[in-house]
């Protein structure tokens, strides 16, 4: 059986919105939210939830049931040693519901199907710059009367020696320089 | 006001609190105490804020402003979480408490000033 058949129950019930599966690390294993909380949105909001039900077992009492409220939805999270599964639902769930189901879910789901999801992080692109020609890119900056120099041909700055133009080229030593 | 950090066991609840309310605290963002009345568990006063920061964190990630409420709900007690102007409350009661008149409670003390009166 697989984890899409064992939550397609859940979902049904009444005030269920969507449903997603977590590793107690926080990493995603499925996903049955609605369509706009894509798989990338709930590896972020599964590393979130993560560090909440750690300092919460850190720092009050081990928890395996959370129910946190917004504005007009709320999401139940139910923990066990294996993950973490949570629901979205309406803003007052049956929460005596919820629970029997979610019993039944964890009793369904084997730790070996609790593996993370490969998830494509999509890049995003890079922000639109001007498209200028190549040429136009090179005259750009040129100065209006300037020669550029050609491939191969030193330039006039080339040509000249030392930094004053006046200087000549270095000796090299010889072993006798060296040594007297 | 009593300031005891009991864990809530066996014993009544407090009788000026509401029914099946073991103690309350209200913090600042830092997680300073403004006020603690009643038994709570282990260091939850201190940590009220931070719950109530991550859950704002996760209510980001679904695409809310913020969590209203954060509820946990334990084996022998449950706990509830909020924000309300910049204060941090939490709350530990009975399973079988009414959670509606606790958070009801903690609202109407925020909003009559009496958070703080000691102070």
């Amino acid at each position: 059986m697989s984890l899409e058949q064992i939550f397609r129950s859940c979902l049904d019930l009444p005030g269920v919105r969507g449903a997603f599966c977590l590793t107690s690390n926080g990493e995603l294993v499925e996903n049955f939210m609605p369509q706009q909380y894509t798989d990338p949105l709930l590896a972020g909001l599964g590393e979130r939830l993560s560090a909440l039900c750690g300092a919460v077992d850190m720092s009050y009492s081990p928890t395996n049931e959370f129910l946190i409220s917004f504005e007009s939805n709320a999401l139940y999270l139910r923990k066990n040693e294996d993950g973490i599964i949570g629901f979205f639902t309406d803003s007052n769930p049956h929460l005596a519901g919820l629970r029997v189901s979610s019993n039944l879910l964890l009793k369904q789901i084997k730790p070996s199907m609790m593996v993370a999801k490969q998830i494509d992080v999509i890049p995003a692109p890079p922000p639109p710059a001007a498209q200028v020609p190549e040429e136009e890119d090179d005259l750009l900056l040129k100065p209006a009367n300037q020669e550029m120099p050609k491939p191969g041909v030193p330039s006039k700055l080339e040509q000249k020696q030392g930094l004053f133009g006046s200087r000549k080229s270095k000796k090299k030593p010889t072993v006798s320089d060296i040594w007297g | 006001m009593t300031n005891t950090n009991n864990t809530p066991g066996n014993e009544s609840p407090e009788t000026d609190l509401p029914d099946g309310m073991y103690g309350y605290v209200s913090t600042d963002d830092s997680g300073a105490i403004i006020e603690k009345k009643g038994k709570i568990v282990r260091s939850f006063d201190e940590y009220v804020a931070y719950f109530n920061q991550l859950s704002d964190l996760a209510a980001d990630s679904l695409g809310f402003d913020r969590a209203e409420e954060m509820l946990l709900l334990g084996a022998r007690h449950n706990a509830i979480c909020f924000a309300a102007d910049g204060i941090h409350y939490g709350a530990v009661f009975k399973i079988k408490a009414d959670r509606n008149a606790i958070t009801e409670y903690l609202r109407e003390k925020g909003e009559s000033d009496e958070f703080g009166a000691d102070f």
